[in-house]
C-alpha cells in the first residue's frame, strides 16, 4: 500500500514567501491519489492535516546570502525516543546548506510571525505521536519578504526546480 | 558607596508570544526607575499599501496584516468601508459574518491556550512539555483548533488568508450540507470547550488584581463581534466614531509600535477577552454565561493571569452560537448586495480576539481609498503591559535574571499579544543600580 503523502508549502504573501506555495500550485493535478498538498502560513497548522499522514515534505523559503544559493534539503532526524531531541540534518553536499550549518535551527524561516517554531511543531507530533515517519524540509533560495512584493524570477526558478525533485521523488516512491 | 552594578541578560525570543519583542527593565537599589517593551508592529505602510487603491482590495491587504486574526483585519475594513458609502448588509450576511468571527476566535484562543498559555501553570518549558504531561488535553486542544480553520475554509474560501469577505458581504454564501457537515463535530466541540473552561478555571494563580480601565464594544443585544458601542468599566460608553476622541497614539522612542493611550489622561487601558467577559457576561450564551458563575472567578476579574478563563469562555460562547448558525443556515442570494461607489468617510470598530481594532477609512466618488487609520489591538495594551511589568517586578526582583525573565514573558504571554513580522530576537535587558 502506498504510503500517504503530505506536501506543505509553509508561506505568506509577502515576496518570495510566497515560494511555498508557488510550489504546491506548481505540484496542484501532477500528484497521485495518496498524495495531498496543502499551503499553509504558520507551522502549526500542519496539526491539522498530520493524521494518517506517513510521509510529509515541507517546502519553506529562506534568505539566500548569496545570488548561487540552491535548493537545500533537510531531513528530520532523532527522538524516537525522546521528540524534543528531533532535528534537521542536512541531507547532502555540505557545502550546500543555508548559512554553512548543517543542521536546521528551531526556527528555518526569515520572517516570522504568529507561530510556534517548526522545530517545535514537530517535537510536539512527536510528543503525541502522531509524527510522520518521514519529514524532509526544502528549503528554497528567497532574496526578499518585504509585504506587497512579488516572487523575484529567482526565486521562482527555484521553486520550479523544487517542484520538479518532489515530483520525481513522489513518482518514484 | 554603592558600586554601580550593570547586568545583561538576553534571553533569544519572548518565548509562544506570536512573535518578537524586546524587555528592558531599569532597576536603581529597590526601584523600577523604567520598563520599556518594545513591540515592533506590522509596519504603517499597510496603510500606506491601501491608499489609492479600490476599496474592494482592502479585505485582501488588510488580512496580511496578521497572521492568526486575518478575519478581524478583514472585518473591521469592510464594516468600516460600508459605513463610509452608506450601505447596509442583509442579516443573513451579518450572522455568517459572526459565524465567520467565531471560526477566527476558536482558533486563536484554541492556539494562544493550549500552546502557548497554558504551559506557564505548570512551568512547562514549552507545549512539547506540556503535552508529555497532559497529552489528551493537548490533543483536544487541537482539535478545538482545527475546527476554527475547518469552519474558516468553508466560509472564507480558504484557510490561509480567507478571500470570501468582501464590501457588502460576501463572493459566494456556503452550501448547506458544507456547513451541516460541521455539525457533529462543533456538538463535540461544545463539549470540550466546556471542560476546557473548567480545567483552566482550576489553575493556580498569582494574586494579581490591578485597577484597570478596561475596553470593549458593548451592544444591546448580543455579545459583541463585529458590532456596538465602545463601553469602558469606569462606567462611559461612546459611539465608535468618537473612538479618536478619547484615545490617542503616540509614538515612544522605544517601540515601533505607536501606544494608544486614552486621549484626555494619556493613561492605559485594557483591552481583550477578559475586558470583554467583565462588560458583556450576561450576554454571553447560555451555556457559557452559566459557565462563567460555576467556574468559582469572581466577576468581574481584574487579574491578567486569569484571561485566559475568559479566552476559554469564549471559545464555548463561539461553539454555542456557530451551532445555532449552523443548523438553522439557509443558502441565500444575492450574497453581496449592490452598491454604487460614493465619496465618504466612517469608522468601525470589531473584538479580534486579542480586543478592540480600530479602523477608520476615507474613500473617493470613485471608490478609492483615499486614507487608512488602523489601530491593532496590542498597540493599545502596550502601555497596560508595561505598567503591570511595574507593578510585578518588586516581587521578582530577589530571583535571578533568567527566572524574572521568564516571569515576565509569563505576564506578558497573559495579553496573548500580538506582535509580528520582526525578525528580532528578545532581548530582557536588566540594567541594575
Amino acid at each position: 500500500m502506498k504510503p500517504a503523502i503530505l506536501v506543505a508549502g509553509i508561506g505568506s504573501p509577502h515576496g518570495d514567501d510566497r515560494a511555498g506555495w508557488f510550489v504546491i500550485d506548481r505540484l496542484g493535478g501532477s500528484v497521485t491519489e495518496s498524495c495531498s498538498l496543502r499551503k499553509i502560513k504558520v507551522p502549526h497548522e500542519l496539526l491539522d492535516y498530520i493524521d494518517q499522514v506517513d510521509v510529509l515534505h515541507l517546502v519553506d523559503a529562506y534568505a539566500a546570502e548569496s545570488s548561487g544559493s540552491r535548493i537545500v534539503r533537510y531531513e528530520l532526524t532523532g527522538g524516537v525516543e525522546s521528540p524534543s531531541e528531533l532535528r534537521f540534518e542536512l541531507a547532502g553536499d555540505p557545502s550546500e546548506a543555508v548559512g554553512n550549518s548543517t543542521a536546521v535551527a528551531a526556527n528555518p524561516r526569515s520572517d516570522t510571525s504568529h507561530h510556534i517554531d517548526l522545530v517545535s511543531v514537530l517535537r510536539l507530533m512527536g510528543q503525541l505521536k502522531r509524527l510522520p515517519r518521514r519529514v524532509t524540509l526544502w528549503a528554497v533560495p528567497g532574496k526578499r519578504f518585504e509585504a506587497d512584493v512579488s516572487l523575484s524570477a529567482a526565486c521562482e526558478a527555484g521553486a520550479i526546480r523544487c517542484a520538479k525533485t518532489i515530483r520525481q521523488e513522489l513518482d518514484d516512491a | 558607596m554603592n558600586r554601580r552594578k550593570t547586568r545583561k541578560i538576553e534571553v533569544k525570543a519572548l518565548t509562544r508570544v506570536e512573535g518578537e519583542g524586546s524587555l528592558k527593565v531599569t532597576i536603581d537599589g529597590d526601584r523600577i526607575e523604567e520598563v520599556q517593551l518594545a513591540i515592533y508592529e506590522p509596519p504603517r505602510f499597510f496603510e500606506a499599501l491601501l491608499r489609492g487603491r479600490p476599496m474592494e482590495d482592502a479585505p485582501d491587504v488588510t488580512s496580511r496584516i496578521c497572521g492568526i486574526c486575518p478575519v478581524a483585519y478583514q472585518m473591521t475594513s469592510v464594516h468600516a468601508i460600508e459605513r463610509a458609502i452608506g450601505i447596509c448588509v442583509s442579516p443573513e450576511v451579518r450572522r455568517l459574518r459572526r459565524l465567520m468571527y467565531c471560526a477566527e476566535w476558536i482558533e486563536s484562543h484554541g492556539v494562544h491556550m493550549h500552546l502557548l498559555h497554558v504551559p506557564d501553570f505548570f512551568d512547562c518549558e514549552s507545549s512539547i512539555a506540556l503535552a508529555k504531561r497532559f497529552p489528551d488535553e493537548v490533543n483536544r486542544g487541537l482539535r478545538l483548533k482545527k475546527h476554527g480553520n475547518q469552519l474558516l475554509e468553508v466560509l472564507g474560501g480558504r484557510a490561509v488568508n480567507p478571500i470570501n469577505v468582501t464590501v457588502g458581504g460576501f463572493y459566494r454564501a456556503p452550501k448547506r450540507d458544507e456547513m451541516h457537515a460541521l455539525i457533529d463535530d462543533f456538538q463535540w466541540g461544545l463539549d470540550a470547550s466546556i471542560a476546557v473552561t473548567r480545567w483552566v478555571a482550576g489553575f493556580d494563580y498569582p494574586d494579581f488584581d490591578q485597577d484597570y480601565e478596561m475596553v470593549a464594544l458593548q451592544h444591546d443585544d448580543e455579545y459583541p463581534l463585529n458590532e456596538g458601542r465602545i463601553a469602558s468599566t469606569r462606567g462611559w460608553t461612546a459611539d465608535v466614531s468618537e473612538f479618536e476622541t478619547h484615545f490617542r497614539e503616540r509614538q515612544v522612542s522605544h517601540s515601533t509600535a505607536l501606544q494608544s493611550v486614552r486621549a484626555a489622561t494619556d493613561s492605559a487601558y485594557f483591552v481583550g477577552p477578559l475586558a470583554r467577559v467583565n462588560l458583556n457576561r450576561e450576554r454571553l450564551s447560555p451555556v457559557a454565561r452559566q459557565l462563567s458563575d460555576d467556574v468559582g472567578i469572581r466577576w468581574p476579574c481584574n487579574n491578567p493571569y486569569q484571561s485566559i478563563v475568559a479566552r476559554a469562555l469564549e471559545v464555548v460562547h463561539a461553539y454555542e452560537e456557530s451551532l445555532e448558525i449552523l443548523r438553522d443556515y439557509q443558502p441565500f442570494e444575492p450574497a453581496r448586495l449592490d452598491y454604487e461607489p460614493r465619496a465618504g468617510e466612517s469608522m468601525a470598530i470589531t473584538e479580534a480576539p486579542r480586543g478592540m481594532i480600530y479602523n477608520r477609512y476615507r474613500v473617493d466618488d470613485a471608490g478609492k481609498i483615499e486614507a487608512v487609520k488602523i489601530v491593532p489591538p496590542t498597540s493599545q495594551n502596550q502601555l497596560q503591559i508595561e505598567s503591570d511589568l511595574r507593578a510585578v517586578l518588586p516581587r521578582l526582583l530577589a530571583g535571578d535574571d533568567q527566572t524574572t525573565a521568564r516571569e515576565c514573558e509569563k505576564l506578558i504571554r497573559s495579553y496573548d499579544p500580538c506582535i509580528s513580522c520582526s525578525t528580532h530576537f528578545l532581548k530582557l535587558e536588566v540594567v541594575r543600580r
